[in-house]
């Protein structure tokens, strides 16, 4: 019996794994095939937050000690408060320096609103 | 129960491998980006895969101080950007009243 939940924990570990590889996957592609600075962010931010939860979410249940999961849940906490802040600051770098924006995507100047 | 220790083991080490192979594909980004930002972009997500391949290679090892280190490398590649951003602000920023001044 014990090892039929052995095995059944092993199975959700390797669905999750599997699907935050899938989500990482997805980015790397994503990255080469898009176009502009803007479009490649979008697919970026969304899959490495996304695929640094699974991943590390089935390495907590794959039965590390007790204070290892509790250090990959602060992982994982961390990255969701500093990967958006940080694609954030990217976007916002591109809009400033980008002189020729408006070729790309519209732009609303701030004497319209 | 060895069985199960021993499919750990090859998913651990597929996902470490796969990790790899994709961070080398960022980098390939990362050095042909025509941008500034398209190589923030690609550095970001190497450090974020990084972070990912240190737990991995923490579990499958068995040596779980590499997950103290972890914790300071996604501390350092959040701090890289903000530092990044401040220094292209404030260059950009400073061209502009030069600009300005030489005009008048």
């Amino acid at each position: 019996m014990q090892i039929v939940f052995e095995w059944i924990r092993f199975g959700i570990t390797a669905v999750l794994i599997l699907g935050g590889l899938f989500i990482l996957g997805i980015a790397t592609i994503g990255i080469h095939r898009l176009d502009y600075v803007l479009n490649r962010i979008h697919i970026a931010a969304k899959c490495d937050t996304l695929g640094i939860m699974l991943i590390l979410l089935g390495l907590v249940i794959s039965g590390v000690p007790l204070f290892s999961g509790i250090k990959m849940l602060l992982i994982i906490a961390f990255m969701w408060l500093a990967n958006p802040v940080s694609n954030h600051l990217i976007v916002s770098l591109e809009v400033e320096t980008n002189e020729k924006l408006n070729e790309h995507c519209k732009v609303i100047e701030d004497e319209d609103i | 129960m060895e069985q199960i220790q021993k499919a750990y083991d090859i998913l651990f080490l597929s996902c470490a491998v796969f990790l790899a192979v994709t961070i080398f594909l960022c980098l390939i980004r990362a050095i042909a980006g025509p941008r500034l930002t398209d190589r923030l972009v690609a550095i970001n997500i190497i450090s974020c895969k990084v972070v990912i391949l240190f737990a991995v290679l923490a579990v499958y090892f068995d040596q779980h101080y590499l997950l103290d280190i972890d914790i300071a490398y996604a501390l350092i590649s959040f701090l890289a950007i903000v530092v990044l951003y401040k220094q292209v602000q404030a260059s950009t920023r400073n061209k502009e009243p030069e600009f300005e001044e030489g005009e008048e």
